[in-house]
């Protein structure tokens, strides 16, 4: 008998479907990141409740996930991004309190530096303002790659969308960032990020 | 270092939850897990979308005060229905009826525009991503919303099927024929929702092979209280017509 830990998710998943409590390994495997990625996107409070919906939703669907892809992450964050795409109005005015003021409600709390309240880099202002201004799919695979560290290809079969699609609305987002962020001093630009 | 490494860097401080709250959510899921496949039980004053697994924001309070539900899985074909195979999960309430079949198509059957939230709910556990609203009553007259964010017709056509039956699933409800609206999640567009009105808590009596109500959907008068797929779930306020 396989030990549940050399278990791929796609096994677990199969496994799930006669035995139903097996699904909670793959919460016990993928949580933690489902849950930072979220809270990073909407912050704490509707973090816990929207992981929730993710795995119970997974869960529903778990007779449909197509077994030959071993890793789940892609579909996870495929449902991740669906749940958060309800929240959209949340992201969008955290990014903009950030853009605005330089404070991040998201990061208050957990910023371990002392000077977590100063007003926060130019330049992550600009592109806090940039992000709140991305079309949502662009965002969704912009974050997908920063953020998840999703392949090209799993971003593509978490959001069922075509790898060009992943690459063009990449390039887009890439665009608008760079003409934000253009005409910043390299050298202050290290010192904005490292101080 | 490139945008995309200080995109990467935004935020970073945000840590994994701790392991409590790890646990916490872990026991949400199996909890709800064990209430999904255990044996079924009518659960007074709660519905199956009470369970804290799924209690989401203030669609969790108007779900808690909910008529009870019943939530069946597997079993046979639901009567009148042959040859269906594979698993089927059924929420019954006294309201309405969802029906999901293994092939990811969800069934509505409306007896009553009663409990929106219970129905947003059990939609979106079912993996259609509905907004379900009680529209307002207008005295004389009908509340119209704009077509503007409308999905193309073809988008329509391919999700979303309207028909009536004239016998329901195995609950107390009205006899007679009541509208079946057919969903058809995969069809939807990334990003779109599903837009259902609903009318106050009237019995939905058919009048000439479609629902009346004071909620009519504005791209095509006469069809009221239709399910839209929206471009987004950007749902416009509704506008006042006075007959």
């Amino acid at each position: 008998m396989t030990a549940p830990d050399s278990e791929t998710d796609a096994a677990v998943i199969r496994r799930s479907r006669h035995e139903p409590e097996a699904f909670a390994l793959l919460y016990d495997r993928h949580a933690a990141a489902i849950y930072r990625y979220v809270a990073r996107r909407l912050g704490d409070g509707p973090a816990d409740d929207v992981v929730a919906e993710c795995f119970l939703a997974a869960f529903t669907r778990r007779d449909r996930y197509d077994l030959s892809r071993a890793d789940a992450r892609p579909w996870l964050y495929g449902i991740a991004a669906r749940v958060i795409g309800k929240h959209r109005r949340t992201e969008v005015r955290l990014l903009r309190v950030l853009a605005r003021t330089g404070a991040d409600p998201v990061v208050e709390g957990h910023a371990d530096r002392v000077d977590s309240r100063v007003t926060a880099a130019a330049l992550q202002r600009r592109l806090a303002g940039v992000l709140a201004g991305l079309p949502e799919g662009d965002r969704e695979v912009l974050l997908l790659i920063a953020w998840a560290d999703l392949s090209y290809a799993e971003v593509a079969a978490a959001l069922a969308i075509p790898v060009g699609t992943v690459r063009s609305r990449l390039n887009r987002a890439r665009k608008k960032i760079r003409a934000a962020l253009a005409g910043q001093d390299p050298t202050l630009l290290a010192e904005e990020l490292y101080t | 270092m490139n945008d995309l490494e200080i995109v990467a860097g935004l935020r970073a401080d945000v840590p994994e939850p701790p392991s409590a709250r790890l646990a916490e959510g872990r026991a949400r899921l199996t909890a709800a897990i064990r209430a999904d496949t255990g044996p079924v039980t009518p659960r007074s004053r709660r519905m199956r979308l009470n369970h804290p697994a799924l209690a989401i924001g203030a669609g969790a309070a108007a779900a808690a005060t909910a008529a009870a539900a019943v939530v069946l899985t597997g079993g046979p074909a639901v009567p009148g229905q042959h040859g269906t195979a594979g698993r089927i999960r059924t929420v019954v309430t006294t309201a309405w009826t969802v029906r999901e079949d293994a092939g990811g198509t969800v069934t509505i059957y409306l007896r009553e525009y009663a409990n929106p939230s219970g129905l947003q709910q059990t939609l979106l556990a079912d993996g259609v991503n509905a907004i379900v609203r009680r529209v307002p009553q207008i005295r004389n007259g009908y509340c119209y919303y704009a077509t503007g964010n409308d999905a193309p017709p073809a988008v329509q056509q391919s999700a979303v099927t309207v028909t009536f039956v004239s016998h329901d699933l195995p609950t107390r409800g009205a006899e007679g024929r009541i509208p079946v609206f057919i969903i058809r999640p995969r069809e939807m567009p990334p990003g779109s929702a599903l837009f259902l009105p609903f009318t106050t808590g009237q019995p939905v009596v058919p009048t000439n092979g479609k629902p009346q109500g004071q909620a009519m959907n504005g791209h095509a008068h006469g069809k009221a209280l239709w399910p839209v797929v929206l471009n987004n779930d950007t749902v416009s306020a509704c506008v006042a017509v006075v007959k």
